[in-house]
């Protein structure tokens, strides 16, 4: 059996005059959660529209379980399942009558109760669609896409606007999903998502791909964040020596955003300093770098190089 | 799990969803049936149109009123449904995305078929109507109408941009359609040129079929003489012709308009 889920080349989508995706390619193994992340407007969802066969490619290659997703959507459409960002139900009918109209079409599906305890729906069976939260409708959503026991399934920002518990237990949802071997392809522009389930990841900006890896490959080149305010003091009051590989100093304000792949010894250094001179580190914070951080810096070095 | 079961499905969940919304299921459901007993049960019921009861001829013709909503049945779900992401749903799920569409017609061709079935049966024991003298040309009408119908709404709801919209195009289709059949008034008060394009509308070749296949005569002709069993296929070739054109246009609309995602994406 082929070991790759999805293959995609040199991937171009325009809407008009609009490159929504700009010559992408990256490849899922099957039993792999791979993440895109990306803020709005990255691609994501465009690259997503076109894997699963919403949308024919501009130009490019994709194949999806070794299947073209549109010229050959009767191999692949049951056997994959598909999260959207924003999809209706028929508002008007209970949670159990729209599992079971899904149930009529979807071969080999689970049983209705045993999918709605997989997502924790169960006592919300005989309520109106319409009457659901939004974490809930959410929770409809996975159902419908597990329900044919999938082998791959696409989940476009599947926790954007839940609440922290309900974002736990989609985790948790993925997560067994992926023990069970199913392919995972995600979207998402929180960092902290990528870092709990994905095996690798690729992160999507103005419809490229500015970096690809695993988790540490990605986020682990890049150094550990100390922010603090000092009002007063200059950079060559701090103790660092100038120029060190490894770190790099910023001040904005008099806020200071200490950079560094040794945050241990130079948290150690700092703390020491300010204990000897009296100081206090106002609003101190020892952080990894943030999504949008990262961003900003491919962006910058995009720039530099261009 | 093979395609007829799944357009069957498909139908289902579209009779469920219409039950569910009070204000559609009672227009789609007895309008058409109240329109049909209201022209059939006027006082000049007596009078004769070509040696048939007036009475006879308007509840013939009423059977046909079932289509234009057919029409408002369909155009309205698929302008809803894309509006509201149903469809995106549904095409992401193991449904082929031809299921989708023939279980919306299925669905509403079933309730046509319902429908026109006890307008017959009131046209027969109320009216008066004869048994029909040609039952499959009725049948080929009927089918014919509801394709045309069909390939019309969904070849129109492209075009319309919601729910609202789509309630207010149904209404001139069905007058539209009801005065070119001549349910309204006869088409002979109005001019020369005036009959002739209303030969044309959507509806009025199935009329002019349906009153063939029920009275046997062929109304196109002076003192609509009667037709025998074969004769009758002869005499309704024109409106057959008029029909497939018009399911064509309903394509072609469809080709160039029609679109699974909501327009205010």
């Amino acid at each position: 059996m082929n070991t790759t889920a999805i293959e995609v080349r040199d991937l171009h989508q325009k809407y008009g005059d609009f490159e929504a995706v700009r010559g992408i390619g990256f490849e899922v193994g099957r039993g792999e959660l791979y993440a895109l992340l990306g803020t709005n407007g990255a691609g994501k969802t465009t690259t997503l529209d076109v894997l699963a066969g919403y949308a024919p490619p501009t130009s490019g290659q994709v194949r999806v379980l070794g299947h073209d997703p549109i010229g050959e959507r009767a191999e692949v459409r049951h056997r994959m399942g598909i999260v959207l960002q924003e999809a209706g139900f028929y508002k008007d009918l209970t949670v159990a009558e729209t599992v079971d109209a899904w149930r009529r079409w979807t071969p080999n599906a689970l049983p209705r109760g045993e999918v709605l305890e997989r997502v924790g729906l169960p006592h919300r069976a005989g309520v109106r669609v319409s009457q659901l939260s939004g974490g809930e409708k959410r929770r409809l959503d996975l159902a419908l896409a597990v329900l044919g026991r999938p082998e791959l399934l696409f989940l476009d920002e599947p926790t954007t606007g839940l609440d922290p518990e309900a974002r736990r237990n989609v985790w948790e949802l993925i997560r067994d999903m992926v023990a069970e071997g199913t392919t995972v392809l995600l979207t998402t522009h929180y960092l902290d998502e990528a870092e709990q389930l994905a095996q690798r990841l690729a992160i999507m900006h103005g419809g490229r791909i500015v970096t690809e890896g695993s988790l540490a490959d990605v986020v682990g080149g890049r150094g550990t964040r100390v922010t603090f305010r000092l009002p007063g003091v200059l950079p060559g009051d701090l103790p660092y020596v100038p120029g060190t590989a490894g770190r790099s100093v910023t001040l904005s304000g008099d806020a200071y955003t200490v950079e560094t792949h040794q945050p241990q010894e130079d948290l150690r250094v700092l703390l020491s300093w300010a204990h000897q001179h009296g100081r206090e580190l106002d609003g101190l914070e020892v952080r990894r770098p943030t999504l949008e951080e990262i961003f900003l810096e491919v962006a910058a070095a995009e720039r530099v190089a261009a | 799990m093979n395609w007829l079961s799944m357009v069957w499905a498909q139908a289902r969940l579209n009779q469920t969803v219409l039950l569910r919304q009070r204000g559609m299921a009672f227009t789609v459901l007895l309008l058409p049936l109240f329109l049909a007993f209201v022209y059939t049960g006027g006082p000049q019921g007596a009078e004769m149109v070509n040696g048939v009861p007036a009475g006879v001829f308007a509840a013939v013709s009423a059977i046909a009123v079932v289509l234009p909503f057919s029409y408002m049945t369909i155009a309205t779900a698929v302008v809803v449904r894309r509006e509201e992401r149903v469809y995106k749903r549904l095409r992401g799920s193991a449904l082929p995305t031809s299921a989708i569409f023939a279980g919306d017609i299925v669905h509403a061709t079933i309730l046509g078929a319902v429908q026109a079935v006890i307008i017959l049966v009131f046209a027969m024991g109320v009216a008066g109507a004869p048994m029909p003298s040609n039952i499959p040309l009725l049948l080929l009408a009927f089918l014919l109408g509801a394709a045309v119908f069909a390939a019309l709404a969904i070849g129109t709801a492209g075009l319309i941009p919601n729910y609202e919209v789509a309630q207010l195009v149904a209404l001139p289709v069905l007058f539209v359609s009801m005065f070119g059949a001549g349910l309204m008034f006869p088409v002979s008060v109005l001019p020369e040129w005036g009959q002739r394009v209303a030969e044309m509308l959507p509806l009025s070749p199935i009329v002019a079929m349906m009153r063939t296949a029920i009275l046997g005569r062929d109304f196109a002709a002076d003192a609509a003489p009667a037709v025998g069993f074969l004769e009758s296929f002869q005499v309704s070739a024109v409106a057959i012709g008029i029909g497939l054109l018009w399911i064509g246009v309903g394509l072609w609309s469809t080709r160039r308009y029609f679109r699974w995602d909501p327009r205010r994406a």
